[in-house]
C-alpha cells in the first residue's frame, strides 16, 4: 500500500521536475523578450501562464520555497496584465533573478535536497516592484472557505443576481469580508441547485423527478446548506433536466442531428477533431536515451552489411556478367544502400537536438554581461536551427558559454573605447552554426579589440609557461594557442566573469573530447572570430582511408586539416625531429609507416603525402604512403581482448571483409608535441 | 461518474486524477485546454468537469461560459480549480456560474467535499 503510494509520490515527482523544466527552457528567452516587447499581451500571458503553473504544481509538491517566489513573481506578472506597472528592465531583472532561483531550487528538488536557500534579496526587490507606495502592510491571505459560511443575511429570489448587483460587493479592502464570504457560499450553493440538478441526474441512478433537486443540498454532509438559502424557490431545475438525459444517451452525431448546440464554439467537431485534440497534448514521447543508442548501434551493424553486401554484388557483376538475375540483385542491393542510408539519418536525427538550446542561453549572458561591463553589445544568432547529437551539445555547452563570456569581457571594448578607435559604439557578437558535410561548425565572432600575439607571448614568457627560444619561431597564430594553456589567463583584473584562470584550457580539453578542432584567428583593432569544428555524431564517422606500407589505415575526416603533397622545401629537422611549414604555420611531422613499426625500405620523403590533422588548436602532419578515399565508417571498439593499443581509436569493417584500424588523433598530437616540447626543453 | 480534468499542466491533472482515483472515481479523461474539453464533450458523456482558470488557448471561464451556452450540457457541474481567491477572480467565476470553485493547493479531503457538496449522491 504505502509502495503504491511511493510510487505514484515518485511519478508526481518526475513529472513536476520535467514540466518545470521544460517551462524553464524557454521562460528566460520569454522575459527577456518582455522587455523589448512590452505590448505584447501573448507574451506577457505566456510568462504569467510559466509562472502560475510552476506556482500550482509546487504547491502541491511541497515545495514552499518555489511556490513563495513563483507566488510574488505571479503577483507582478499581474500587475503588468492590469497595466497597473510597466515592463522596465528593473522588473525583467527581477524575474530573471526568480529564475536563477527557480533553476536552483528545481536542482535542489531534484537531488533531494531539502535545504532552503535565502532569497530575501530577490523577495524585497519583487516586492518594492509589486507595492511601490510604501509598502502596505500585508494581511494574511484570506482564502474564502465556502463550507466555514456563516448563515448568510440575504434572502432574495436569486443569491447571485443580487450579490452581483449589490455595487459595494468587493469594494471594502483587499480581501472579502466574512459577510461577502458567506454571500459567496450562498451564491454557489444556489447555482449548485439550479445547475447540478441536471448535471448529477445524468449520473445518479434514481434522477428524474424535480421535487428532489431542490432539496439536495440539505442532505449534502458539507455544512454549506443554510436554511434560509434552501427555501430559495427553485426556478429552472426541471427544463434543465432533459439536454442532458440527451446527452447521456445520444451518440456523438445523435446529438448533432437531435439538437445542434446553440452558436457557441461549437464546429462541425468530428471525431477526427477529437483526435486532434488528443494528439496536440502528446506531440512528442520521451524515449530511454540507451534506446536510441541501442538503434544506433544496429544501424551501425547494418551499415556494415550493407557495404559487404554492395561488395559482393559488385564482385558477382564484374564475375559473371549481364546475368538477368544479377541485375535484380544489383538493383535490390542499390535499394538496400538507399533505405540503410536514409535508416540511418532518421535514426541519427532522434539523436539530434538543434544548437538553440545552447545559443538561446546567450541573450542571458551577454545581456547580464552588458549591464556588468557598461558595455552596449548586439547579439546576432545565426543557424540556431541547426541540429547535432545530444551528446555533442552537452559537451559543447559550457565551452561555448565560457567563450561567449569571453568575447564580451576581453574582446568588446567599453563604448568610449570603441569611439576613440572609430568604432560604432555598440559592439557586436555573433554566433553562427551551420553545416559542413558532416561536421558542424560554429563561429564566435566579435568586433572587438582583437588579441595582440606580442602580448600573450610576453604573459606567457612571464608565466614561465614558454621560453624565450620558443617566443622566437612562434608564428602569431601559434601565440594565439597560448590562451589555451592551462593557468594562462590575461585578464588584468580578475571579474566575476573570467580572468580566474579557468577557461580557456577548458575550452580545449572539452573540443578534444568531441574530436573536435579549434581554431583562432584575429586582427588586432578589428575582432577575434573563434571557430569549432565538430563530427556532428562520433558513432559513425566520414573517414579518410590511407595506405602506410601494405596496411589500410581510416583517419576521421573530421580532424583533417588538408592533404598536400610532401614539399621537400618546407621540411626542416629540428633536433632530429621533422617539422614541417605550410603558410607560415610550423607542426611536427610524424613518418606513419616508423610510428606502425612498418617502415619502408627507402627513407625519402618523395612520392608520398601529408595528411595534416588538428585536434582543438594543435596541428600534426602525418606522412602516408597513398590516399584512398573518403569513406563512411561505423567505429567499433577494440573490445576487451585488445583493450587499449596506443594510437589506435577503434576499428573498422570494409565493405570487402578486411578490418582496418581508426587512427587516434588525439593521442598522437599528444605524442608528437610531447616529443617536441622535450627537444625545447633540452635546448 | 465520468470526469474530465482539464488542465494544461500535466503534473497538475496527475494530482487531480490521483485524487480522483483515491476516491474510486476512475472514469476519468483530461484536456490540456477549454478548446479541448470542448471537443471532449461533443464526443462523449461527461459528468462532472473539474477545470483550471489559466489556460492557453481557452481558459477555463471561457470554457465554463461555453458549457453554460450549450444546450446539451449546459448545466454540467463546473468546479473551478483556482490558485488563490481574488475577488475578481470570485465574482467572474460566479458570472459564469461555476459550481463551485477549489483553491490550490487543496487535499484530497477538499476536493472530495468540493464534489459531494456539487453532486451529493456520489
Amino acid at each position: 500500500m504505502s509502495g503504491g503510494f511511493d510510487n505514484e509520490m515518485k511519478e508526481l515527482l518526475d513529472s513536476f521536475l520535467i514540466e518545470t523544466q521544460e517551462i524553464l527552457d524557454t521562460l528566460d528567452q520569454d522575459l527577456m523578450q518582455l522587455e523589448s516587447q512590452a505590448e505584447n499581451f501573448d507574451l506577457l500571458n505566456s510568462v504569467f501562464r510559466s509562472f502560475h503553473t510552476i506556482k500550482g504544481t509546487s504547491s502541491f509538491m511541497g515545495f514552499d520555497q518555489i511556490t513563495e517566489i513563483t507566488h510574488h513573481a505571479e503577483d507582478i506578472l499581474n500587475k503588468l496584465r492590469k497595466a497597473e506597472i510597466r515592463v522596465n528592465s528593473e522588473i525583467v531583472d527581477a524575474l530573471l533573478e526568480v529564475y536563477d532561483w527557480l533553476k536552483t531550487l528545481l536542482k535542489k528538488a531534484q537531488a533531494g535536497d531539502t535545504e532552503r536557500v535565502d532569497y530575501s534579496k530577490t523577495m524585497e526587490k519583487l516586492h518594492k516592484i509589486s507595492h511601490p507606495e510604501a509598502a502596505t502592510e500585508e494581511v494574511s491571505v484570506g482564502v474564502p472557505a465556502v463550507g466555514a459560511a456563516p448563515p448568510p443575511a440575504a434572502q432574495a429570489p436569486s443569491v447571485v443576481d443580487n450579490l452581483l448587483a449589490d455595487p459595494s460587493f468587493g469594494k471594502k479592502g483587499d480581501y472579502f469580508t466574512d459577510d461577502e464570504l458567506s454571500m459567496i457560499a450562498a451564491a454557489f450553493d444556489e447555482i449548485n441547485r439550479t445547475m447540478t440538478g441536471g448535471g448529477s441526474a445524468a449520473a445518479t441512478p434514481a434522477p428524474a423527478a424535480p421535487a428532489p433537486v431542490s432539496q439536495a443540498p440539505v442532505t449534502t454532509p458539507a455544512p454549506a446548506a443554510p436554511a434560509p438559502v434552501s427555501q430559495v424557490p427553485v426556478t429552472t431545475p426541471a427544463p434543465a433536466l432533459k439536454p442532458v438525459e440527451a446527452a447521456k444517451s445520444a451518440t456523438p452525431t445523435a446529438i448533432k442531428t437531435a439538437e445542434p448546440p446553440k452558436k457557441s464554439i461549437a464546429k462541425e467537431l468530428t471525431s477526427d477533431d477529437k483526435a486532434k485534440a488528443a494528439v496536440a497534448t502528446e506531440t512528442t514521447i520521451r524515449v530511454d536515451v540507451n534506446r536510441l543508442e541501442t538503434l544506433m548501434d544496429l544501424s551501425g551493424e547494418l551499415v556494415l552489411g550493407r557495404n559487404r553486401l554492395a561488395q559482393v554484388t559488385q564482385e558477382l557483376m564484374q564475375r559473371y556478367e549481364n546475368h538477368d538475375f544479377l541485375r535484380e540483385l544489383q538493383e535490390t542491393s542499390s535499394a538496400i544502400d538507399f533505405i540503410t542510408t536514409e535508416l540511418q539519418s532518421a535514426i541519427m536525427k532522434t539523436r539530434m537536438v538543434p544548437i538553440s538550446k545552447i545559443f538561446q542561453k546567450a541573450p542571458r549572458i551577454v545581456r547580464d554581461l552588458s549591464k556588468e561591463f557598461g558595455k552596449d553589445i548586439e547579439l546576432v544568432l545565426r543557424g540556431e536551427e541547426t541540429e547535432l547529437d545530444r551528446g555533442i551539445i552537452e559537451e559543447l555547452n559550457d565551452p561555448l558559454v565560457h567563450m561567449i563570456r569571453n568575447s564580451c569581457d576581453h574582446g568588446i571594448e567599453g563604448p568610449v573605447e570603441r569611439e576613440k578607435s572609430g568604432k560604432p559604439t555598440k559592439g557586436t557578437l555573433i554566433l553562427d552554426a551551420q553545416h559542413e558535410g558532416n561536421h558542424i561548425v560554429v563561429n564566435i565572432i566579435d568586433d572587438g579589440k582583437g588579441i595582440n600575439p606580442e602580448f600573450l607571448k610576453m604573459k606567457a614568457l612571464e608565466k614561465g609557461l614558454i621560453t624565450q627560444e620558443q617566443i622566437q619561431t612562434m608564428t602569431d597564430r601559434d601565440a594565439y594557442s597560448l590562451i589555451f594553456m592551462p593557468g594562462f589567463s590575461t585578464a588584468e583584473k580578475v571579474t566575476s566573469v573570467s580572468g580566474r584562470g579557468v577557461g580557456m584550457d577548458v575550452v580545449r580539453t572539452n573540443i578534444q573530447k568531441l574530436k573536435g578542432i579549434i581554431e583562432v584567428d584575429s586582427k588586432l583593432g578589428a575582432g577575434t572570430t573563434f571557430t569549432i569544428k565538430l563530427p556532428l555524431t562520433l558513432a559513425i564517422i566520414q573517414g579518410l582511408l590511407v595506405r602506410v606500407q601494405s596496411e589500410i589505415y581510416a583517419l576521421p575526416l573530421s580532424a583533417v586539416v588538408e592533404v598536400v603533397n610532401t614539399d621537400l622545401n618546407q621540411i626542416y629537422s629540428v633536433n632530429q625531429n621533422e617539422v614541417m611549414r605550410i603558410r607560415n604555420q610550423v607542426f611536427p611531422l610524424i613518418r606513419m609507416d616508423k610510428v606502425l613499426k612498418t617502415p619502408s625500405k627507402d627513407d625519402t620523403l618523395e612520392n608520398r603525402y601529408v595528411v595534416v590533422v588538428g585536434l582543438a588548436d594543435k596541428r600534426l602532419g602525418l606522412v602516408v604512403d597513398e590516399l584512398l578515399g573518403q569513406k563512411e565508417i561505423v567505429i567499433k571498439s577494440l573490445g576487451e581482448y585488445l583493450g587499449h593499443i596506443r594510437g589506435m581509436s577503434g576499428s573498422t569493417i570494409l565493405g570487402d571483409g578486411r578490418v582496418i584500424m581508426i587512427l587516434d588523433i588525439e593521442e598522437l598530437i599528444q605524442e608528437a608535441h610531447s616529443v617536441a616540447a622535450s627537444v625545447w626543453q633540452q635546448q | 461518474m465520468k470526469f474530465l480534468v482539464v488542465d494544461d499542466s500535466p503534473t497538475m491533472r496527475r494530482i487531480v486524477i490521483n485524487a480522483l482515483h483515491s476516491f474510486g472515481y476512475n472514469d476519468v479523461v483530461e484536456a490540456s485546454d477549454g478548446q479541448d474539453a470542448l471537443a471532449i464533450l461533443y464526443t462523449e458523456k461527461i459528468d462532472f468537469v473539474i477545470t483550471d482558470w489559466n489556460m492557453p488557448n481557452m481558459n477555463g471561464l471561457e470554457l465554463t461560459k461555453a458549457i453554460r451556452n450549450d444546450a446539451t450540457f449546459g448545466n454540467l457541474p463546473v468546479l473551478m480549480v483556482t490558485t488563490r481567491g481574488i475577488k475578481e477572480d470570485i465574482v467572474q467565476a460566479l458570472q459564469a456560474k461555476v459550481n463551485n470553485y477549489i483553491v490550490k493547493p487543496f487535499t484530497p479531503a477538499v476536493l472530495k467535499e468540493k464534489i459531494q457538496a456539487i453532486v451529493p449522491s456520489v
